[in-house]
């Protein structure tokens, strides 16, 4: 019985993909209520409320910042909550890749296409 | 109320929010130009638009409050806090009322200040 686990230890669990997709997708979700919300009533506060205001948000915005980064970075956490949502919706509404392997193949798929897609919009906007 | 139907408010109301950001995107992505001002808000403050942003930030709230409660009775249960301590574990039910009482006055704030934006 030697190194037999006999307490649950996570370290030592291997997360499936699509466990890690599943729990990734509460936790951005999580991301996007305390952080995100408040940052899209930000912008669309800034972008309403004046002309000034809305010209100093967009040069504010265009320009490489920690400010900056971190309004892409918060709507970025959506997109993947998006994205992985979309992924649970054609699961449970339409019955397409609940096994196993496909949902392992395409939880892997959706945060590839995240990581690609992240860094090629951070590309277009900063370049 | 019936756990099916928050099963299905959950996911219907993903699909409205979804649409709303995609309709949003779509106005966004596809503007012949730069988007100046006058462009963005006689777009988002026209009456169509701020009727539906308030429409849909309700369902914005009901998705958020039942995934958020979803986590709170899954994560914040004497059992799973136990894995993390005692002491700890034996609060489960006032922690997980606490974050109910937040994320819930949180979401309400939220929808107080959008409505003030968009309406006057």
């Amino acid at each position: 019985m030697e190194g037999r686990p006999v307490y649950l230890d996570l370290t030592k669990i291997r997360l499936p993909m699509s466990a890690f997709s599943s729990i990734t997708h509460r936790l951005s979700g999580m991301y996007t209520f305390f952080i995100t919300l408040p940052v899209i009533l930000y912008l669309i506060y800034f972008s309403t409320s004046s002309k000034t205001n809305f010209d100093n948000l967009v040069s504010s915005i265009s320009s490489i910042s920690f400010f900056s980064f971190f309004i892409y970075v918060s709507l970025l956490v959506f997109w993947y909550h998006l994205l992985t949502g979309l992924r649970h919706l054609i699961m449970d509404f339409l019955h397409i890749g609940e096994s196993l392997n496909t949902a392992n193949n395409s939880a892997i798929f959706v945060i590839v296409f995240w990581i690609i897609s992240s860094l090629s919009i951070l590309f277009y906007i900063y370049s | 109320m019936k756990g099916s139907v928050i099963w299905n408010l959950q996911r219907y109301s993903s699909l409205i929010v979804l649409s709303y950001v995609v309709y949003v995107m779509i106005f966004i992505l596809s503007f012949e130009g730069e988007i100046g001002f006058f462009d963005w808000t006689k777009f988002f403050l026209s009456f169509q638009m701020r009727f539906l942003t308030s429409i849909v930030c309700v369902f914005i709230l009901i998705h958020a409050f039942i995934g958020l409660w979803t986590v709170g009775t899954d994560y914040l249960t004497k059992r799973t806090l136990g894995f993390l301590s005692n002491p700890l574990s034996a609060m489960a039910d006032l922690l997980r009322k606490a974050y109910l009482f937040l994320f819930v006055v949180l979401g309400l704030m939220y929808l107080t200040v959008i409505l003030y934006i968009i309406w006057t």
